[in-house]
């Protein structure tokens, strides 16, 4: 590892995943890079210590006591390694958002100092460096997410070459200060399910005056496929979180035009994902939860075409 | 046992053995003995005496043979290789107090049940002297042997390369492993080539035959293997050393072989990317490989890099990754020295700046349980990146381009006879082409060696096609890549070679593919003047066969035939009949077969005919 002496530890990392029926055997392979990544982070002085916190939203723990023990003993680079059952399906927001608080109390109960959260998804595999160099950044107190370049399908939304700046952050996996986090609140859990949380904790961030990072030399693995013509094939599920949350966040920062128009084209649409997303909305607008518009002057917030900032390609 | 009396003469068994001899003895050496196992009639007496300066000693079980060297003057044991034990006593009896200088066993070990144990005994008495010894035993892989079983036939002879008598047959690469086990040890050979042996027969049997286009398909796989298919005598002389057991047979080795070995190369200028690769590789579902890093003419530094990375990688993925260090030759070389040092069922090609999804090698796996021994290739897509290296981060890559659909989903072998459709991340070869047909990569090629190789393994297994999309191959910006390094004169050039390679021989096609070529000539002669020939199959090639009918039906109506009934059709159509154009494109196979015969079997085409029969234009 080519690790330079000036590195400054960020201090203590807990790792935060959400799991939701994923296969063991697939989650002990994730957590041989993550443990052989803080390894070396640890050995680089990038960081102090990590601890792998599991919050599970499966109708069934995807761990047993057994197994939770074999994962803690093969893992030596990492402090402890926990499981939360959190006994219903959260979701992406709130299921963060309660481990955010177990982390909290944690450092309550036991004294433990926190000092960064990696939000990473469960079937996200680091590279050997990946911790070194998302770490990296955060030397910086104006850096508030860390964002890592996934493989094999590379996300295509545009950043600054020079300095790494993005204009919002995906949370497959992201380093985040836990003062940060403290800041924001965590993640709008009451507006988000699954999609859409991660665009509006950046834009939350740099409305804060945070710079999002994009830090293209931290590689993870994300195991993406690509269905015939190398696209990106959404499940019936994805289509159905993925419209409802923009529509929601096309309101939430002050853009109704948009979520109107969004909300018309799903009602319309032959898809009965997109219909209920759109009844969804509807439901929520009678019964008063949507958010409160915020960003009236358009400071961070971008929406071109499907996405929230501007893409190099298509995909 | 039969006993054999065959002249000695330089170009034969007993003059190769006596001319390895003769240059690999130690000629400063005092006077010794030669010891000349299974001697029969001794033919190399003689010679050996008068070149080698030595003492001649024969040993054979056949008293009627020792007693035509005794008449000659020579000393003759009488032994029993089915009897090692006394054997070796009478041996060493007759060795006493001399020095043996050299040993020789021609055409013996064939005939006898333990072939081991006897050049076993040899190394024992051979210990005290460090003497060579000279072997000989038949081919039994000669081409005429093997082509002959190939199709069934296995004549045993009187004598020869099947002799009745023999209990054991012999490979070039069993031999080597029966006497490294022994302890003995090549130093040089002088086979017997005989191009047609004396199982050439019957002549004209068409693997046999040399002009026959199965001969011809055959001898160049044979050849491709080893040197050895015209090898009628395996003659090699041998020094005692240690004993060296094989550490696997091949069964086992095959039982404990992972699904693939991932081959990736690397030059070390691209660790960012190669680090890329190894994660792609520790994330697949399926773990099922071991990877080769053939380290290519790497800097110091640069090796250090790429073990770097390796070291970096968890515990469980180390110990499947070897880094193996080239020094010479082209980019080609790494490949063959990767191929060489794999042990996976499969190779798979994975350069240092590829990218695989994460069911690349799970889905490899499916497809050759599916299609053993076919090479594999699954669907893939081109991607272009280019470097970055932002203010905060260390050098890395970026996407630049979505995903380039510009690959065919499936393998089409006639249209890979024009260019290379196939980025080699795609592929999966069976190692068993390279380790046991002797394909090899053509390290004369700078570019393209990826297509020259895959065709010629294409052309003898076959290929399975998948059509999910399993790796992205990069194409770069701003970077160093084969295209960038070689010039297009020097494309081109190898283009051209690989056109002559692939045309120097006879190949196989799948089924079907006659079919296809048959379109292929068809479309060239519809486009060249040609005749379209006889109508296509209804069965193999319906869609062909019925626009051939749609054809042949609208050219009925616009015929001079046609036109001369135009008469007679008035007159029916005044009597009520209609004649309605067919609504050809709506009509399947037998339909227009009806209407084409309705047509002919009509009054008006029969009239018709009979004018042109009375004008002499039928």
């Amino acid at each position: 590892m080519n690790t330079t002496s000036t590195m400054t530890s960020i201090g203590h990392v807990r790792v935060h995943s959400v799991l939701y029926a994923n296969e063991p055997d697939r989650i002990v392979q994730t957590v041989a890079h993550l443990n052989r990544a803080a390894d070396l982070a640890i050995a680089a002085g990038a960081l102090a210590s990590v601890t792998l916190v599991y919050g599970d939203s499966s109708p069934e723990p995807v761990f047993d006591d057994q197994q939770l023990s074999e994962i803690k003993n093969s893992s030596y680079a990492l402090r402890d390694v926990q499981h939360v059952d959190f006994q219903a399906n959260l979701g992406s927001a709130k299921g963060h958002n309660t481990l955010l608080a177990h982390a909290e109390a944690s450092m309550t109960a036991d004294g433990e100092s926190v000092d960064a959260v990696l939000i990473m998804n469960p079937d996200v595999m680091l590279a050997p460096d990946a911790l070194i160099e998302l770490a990296r950044p955060l030397a910086s107190k104006h850096v508030g997410l860390v964002e890592a370049r996934q493989l094999p399908v590379e996300h295509p939304k545009e950043y600054n070459r020079l300095t790494g700046d993005t204009e919002w952050a995906t949370t497959a996996c992201a380093l985040i200060p836990m003062k940060v986090l403290r800041e924001l609140n965590g993640f709008d859990s009451d507006t988000f399910f699954l999609y859409c949380d991660d665009v509006d904790f950046s834009w939350r961030a740099r409305l804060a005056g945070y710079r999002v990072v994009y830090q293209p030399s931290a590689a993870v693995f994300h195991d993406k496929r690509l269905a015939p013509g190398g696209k990106w094939a959404p499940t019936s599920s994805e289509q159905y979180f993925s419209a409802e949350a923009a529509m929601l966040i096309a309101y939430k920062y002050s853009r109704p035009d948009i979520a109107e128009r969004l909300h018309s084209f799903y009602s319309k649409s032959d898809s009965g994902h997109l219909r209920r997303a759109a009844a969804e909305f509807d439901r929520r607008k009678e019964a008063h939860r949507l958010p409160d518009p915020i960003d009236p002057k358009h400071r961070v917030a971008v929406f071109k075409g499907d996405f929230y900032t501007k893409h190099r390609f298509p995909l | 046992m039969n006993t054999y009396d065959n002249p000695f003469h330089d170009d034969n068994v007993y003059g190769h053995a006596v001319g390895l001899l003769t240059k690999n003895i130690d000629a400063t050496a005092q006077t010794s003995i030669h010891l000349d196992l299974g001697c029969s009639f001794g033919r190399m007496a003689e010679p050996i005496t008068a070149r080698l300066g030595s003492k001649y000693i024969g040993f054979d079980i056949d008293d009627e043979a020792t007693s035509s060297l005794r008449e000659r003057g020579f000393e003759t044991h009488r032994i029993d290789l089915n009897d090692l034990t006394a054997a070796e006593a009478i041996i060493r009896s007759a060795i006493g107090t001399n020095r043996v200088g050299s040993m020789s066993i021609i055409d013996v070990l064939e005939h006898v049940a333990y072939p081991l144990a006897v050049i076993e005994m040899l190394r024992r008495l051979a210990a005290a002297h460090s003497c060579p010894l000279v072997v000989s035993v038949p081919n039994i892989t000669h081409r005429d042997v093997g082509f002959k079983l190939a199709f069934g036939k296995w004549d045993y002879t009187d004598t020869g390369l099947l002799d009745r008598t023999h209990l054991r047959g012999f490979t070039h690469y069993g031999l080597k492993a029966m006497m490294r086990a022994a302890g003995w040890h090549l130093v040089e050979s002088d086979d017997i080539q005989i191009v047609n042996s004396d199982q050439h027969f019957p002549k004209l049997h068409p693997a046999l035959a040399t002009t026959t286009l199965l001969h011809e398909f055959l001898a160049q796989l044979r050849d491709g293997v080893d040197a050895t298919a015209k090898t009628n005598q395996f003659v090699g002389v041998y020094l005692p050393g240690p004993r060296v057991q094989t550490s696997l047979d091949d069964a086992t080795a095959d039982n404990k072989a992972p699904f693939l070995s991932v081959i990736t190369r690397t030059q070390g200028r691209r660790i960012d990317t190669l680090r890329d690769v190894l994660l792609c590789l520790s994330a697949q579902t399926c773990q099922d490989f071991e990877v080769c890093v053939i380290g290519h003419k790497l800097s110091p530094q640069a090796q250090l890099d790429v073990e770097r990375v390796i070291e970096d990688t968890h515990e469980e993925m180390r110990a499947r990754v070897r880094l193996i260090r080239v020094e010479d030759g082209n980019r080609t070389r790494p490949l063959n020295v990767g191929f060489e040092s794999a042990r996976g069922h499969y190779v798979a090609i994975l350069d240092d700046d590829d990218i695989v999804l994460g069911h690349w090698v799970e889905s490899f796996k499916v497809l050759a349980e599916k299609n053993p021994g076919r090479v594999l290739r699954a669907a893939n897509m081109a991607q272009t990146w280019e470097p970055v290296t932002t203010a905060l981060g260390k050098q890395s890559v970026r996407a630049v381009s979505g995903m380039d659909d510009c690959y065919p989903h499936t393998f089409d072998f006639f249209q890979h006879l024009i260019e290379n459709a196939t980025p080699p991340v795609s592929l999966a070869f069976p190692r068993a082409a390279f380790a046991s047909m002797g394909i090899r990569f053509d390290e004369s090629l700078t570019t393209t060696e990826d297509w020259d190789f895959f065709m010629r393994t294409a052309v003898i297994c076959g290929v399975a096609s998948l059509t999910e999309i399993t790796s992205i191959y990069r194409k770069w910006l701003g970077a160093e890549s084969s295209f960038t390094l070689h010039s297009q004169e020097e494309w081109r050039t190898n283009h051209l070679v690989i056109w002559r390679k692939l045309d120097s021989a006879p190949i196989l096609l799948e089924s079907g593919a006659i079919t296809r070529l048959r379109h292929l000539v068809e479309y060239w002669n519809r486009h060249n003047g040609g005749g379209t020939g006889p109508l296509p199959d209804p069965y193999n090639d319906q869609h062909r066969y019925e626009n051939a009918l749609r054809e042949q039906a609208h050219l009925l109506r616009h015929s001079v035939t046609w036109k001369i009934g135009a008469p007679v059709r008035l007159i029916s159509r005044l009597l009520g009949r209609r004649y309605p154009y067919p609504m050809l494109w709506a009509m399947n196979g037998r339909q227009l077969e009806q209407h084409i015969e309705a047509v002919r079997a009509s009054l008006p085409w029969r009239f018709a005919e009979h004018i042109k029969s009375l004008l002499g234009k039928s």
